[in-house]
């Protein structure tokens, strides 16, 4: 028999790029698509053609480095469907510039919002889809966790998610719960500053390595013209 | 290749499809970048490999 209750999904990062567009893409689909945003002040095109097209489509303010964000925007979900039957956990950013270029702060934050990220919003989830014994969650990598290039601090975080992912489907399948990992070529970004961030000492021209982050940089430019 | 960069829509059609299949596949690839790294990885040897980088980023 077919269930009439729609599935509800949790999408973190929505403000833009993959996040808003599979935010939209799920609830245009059957999903009650909750969609995860840091500061909901960038939720005002999404907002829009929700309301536009009708959709099942709110908006959560979700800070993935913050534990009370993350637990009060599961909590509001729960509140309402008492259910996540998909969580989408986002890419994060991708932190340009090579190893010895990135200060020990630059690649806390990178793992905090990359990998910490998906581990926080997926440990809220996890006790609700136990319970149900089901729930699908996808993490959302890239092929930069398969295979090493000069962004060397990003591919690390996203080896992580990698190992991470690989590991849970192994621990949560026998609770009826299955992860997933997307791994993305190059994306077309659509918010440069919010997704991609040079290392400082990366911008400096007296850097040994400014050959190579400024062809990385000059090819991410070109790849989004 | 840089022509080849897929849009978040492309990404997010694939998350879809992993959300409605059951169970989903441990692992989903979006973009031919994405496929054709993944494939020559697994054929090539690390030499060889490592000459196909450079080759892409020096593009």
């Amino acid at each position: 028999m077919l269930s009439l209750i729609p599935k509800v999904a949790l999408v973190s990062d929505s403000s833009a790029g993959i996040g808003h567009e599979t935010a939209l893409v799920l609830s245009r689909n059957g999903y009650y698509t909750y969609a995860g945003i840091r500061d909901v002040t960038l939720s005002r095109e999404l907002s829009r053609v929700a309301k536009e097209e009708k959709l099942p489509l709110r908006i959560v303010q979700l800070d993935v480095n913050s534990d009370s964000s993350v637990n009060l925007g599961v909590k509001t979900v729960l509140r309402e469907q008492n259910r996540v039957d998909l969580l989408v956990n986002n890419l994060g950013y991708i932190l340009l510039g090579c190893f010895e270029d990135i200060s020990m702060d630059e690649m806390k934050a990178q793992f905090e919002t990359n990998f910490y990220g998906t581990v926080r919003t997926a440990q809220a989830v996890l006790p609700v889809m136990r319970k149900h014994r089901s729930g699908i969650i996808i993490n959302i990598s890239s092929i930069a966790g398969t295979i090493g290039f000069p962004v060397s601090v990003f591919v690390s975080s996203q080896f992580a998610v990698e190992g991470l992912s690989e590991s849970m489907r192994f621990e949560l399948e026998p609770f009826g719960i299955h992860v997933s990992i997307i791994e993305a070529g190059m994306v077309r970004i659509t918010n440069f500053p919010n997704s991609m961030v040079i290392a400082n000492n990366a911008k400096k021209s007296s850097s040994p390595y400014s050959k190579i982050t400024r062809k990385l940089t000059d090819w991410q430019y070109r790849t989004n013209d | 290749m840089i022509e080849m960069g897929i849009s978040p829509e492309e990404v997010a059609y694939s998350i879809l499809k992993a959300g409605q299949s059951k169970p989903p596949l441990p692992r989903y690839l979006v973009g031919d970048d994405a496929a054709m790294i993944t494939e020559n990885r697994k054929s090539m040897t690390d030499i060889e490999f490592k000459f196909l980088k450079n080759t892409i980023l020096n593009a």
